[in-house]
């Protein structure tokens, strides 16, 4: 019976990738909050009474960017792998649940990448902020990058399609 | 012929048992742990949430390979099995993300520790990590995620042994 046939002891690539990504977009989480402070210290250090009111560049706003750049990225190897052997095997059930899979990381890392842009606009647009690079960094660079993000992921994952992958 | 059978047909009851039982056991005996826990020593250590964490996605992993094996024996596609199948799919969605976000805020509190404000509150500092901070703010978040990462992969994987398409 094929269907019983498991992955033959090796690692499922298409799994490996996502959940490898959201390993590595948690790391960088972590990190970023740990830059931040170190910047906040040292900003507070530098401005000493006029920190309260001081604006600049905080770190996590390109780490974070970096963090979801991965777990799309990572979920598209992994959709790309599991659509491939899908297509090879299609009647083998783990090739449809591991593709069902990355299709579910893949949304998921589309709408964090939203909420990510979002929250750089609420958080950036309404502070006052009279310096034009920084805003421009801050604000407009993010928001540019992360719809270029959005706009690869959603044509790699849903328009683009592998050779043989029908669905 | 008719021994295999009867005996198949045990098997298959015995595996759609676990499948149901499984999730259900594990989440009541990790809530009674916890409450029993809180009840005997009035707190409830955040490695005593790592462990019920892990626990309740031992037993989802459990409740996917039996759910499957029964799917397997089943006759028709809906059914008893494909219920099974569904429960461990639905607990096991919720579980992950309810784990996931844990395991973030708790790394993000287990570094914002390190931010310390001063005598007066007025100055905000840096102090370097400790083995209090590691041990009992950051690692369990990370084993918390780790866990998470490690159930889900071995929760598709098994599940996916199930009906042939």
């Amino acid at each position: 019976m094929s269907e019983v046939k498991t992955s033959g002891g090796r690692l499922n690539l298409g799994l490996v990738f996502p959940l490898a990504g959201i390993l590595l977009a948690y790391a960088i989480l972590l990190m970023s909050t740990y830059f931040d402070i170190v910047v906040n210290v040292q900003q507070q250090n530098a401005l000493g009474p006029n920190f309260g009111n001081a604006q600049y560049l905080h770190p996590y706003t390109y780490f974070m960017l970096l963090a979801v750049a991965i777990l799309i990225v990572s979920s598209l190897v992994g959709r790309r792998i599991a659509g491939k052997k899908r297509a090879a095997e299609p009647t083998l059930r783990i090739n449809r649940n591991v593709y069902a899979f990355t299709t579910i990381t893949m949304m998921s890392s589309l709408i964090a990448a939203v909420v990510y842009a979002l929250a750089i606009f609420f958080t950036n647009q309404f502070s006052p902020n009279n310096d034009p690079v920084l805003r421009l960094l801050q604000l407009y660079v993010p928001i540019l990058l992360v719809a270029a993000l959005l706009v690869f992921g959603i044509l790699r994952a849903f328009v683009v399609k592998p050779k043989g992958d029908s669905k | 012929m008719t021994d295999a059978n009867t005996q198949e047909k045990h098997e298959s009851r015995q595996a759609l048992a676990f499948g149901f039982a499984s999730p259900i056991v594990g989440l009541t005996l990790s809530l009674i742990i916890g409450m029993a826990v809180n009840d005997l020593f009035h707190t409830v250590d955040v490695w005593m949430g790592v462990l019920i964490v892990a626990l309740i996605g031992a037993s989802l992993v459990i409740g996917a390979h039996f759910s499957a094996l029964a799917q397997l024996h089943s006759p028709s596609a809906k059914g008893a099995a494909n219920a099974a199948a569904v429960l461990n799919l639905v607990v096991v969605s919720i579980w992950a993300y309810v784990t996931l976000a844990i395991s973030i805020s708790g790394g993000i509190m287990a570094v914002m520790a390190l931010q310390d404000w001063g005598v007066n509150g007025d100055h905000m500092q840096l102090r370097a990590m400790n083995s209090d901070d590691f041990t009992n703010h950051l690692l369990p978040a990370v084993c918390m995620h780790l866990t998470l990462l490690i159930v889900t992969y071995l929760f598709v994987v098994l599940r996916s042994k199930g009906r042939k398409l």
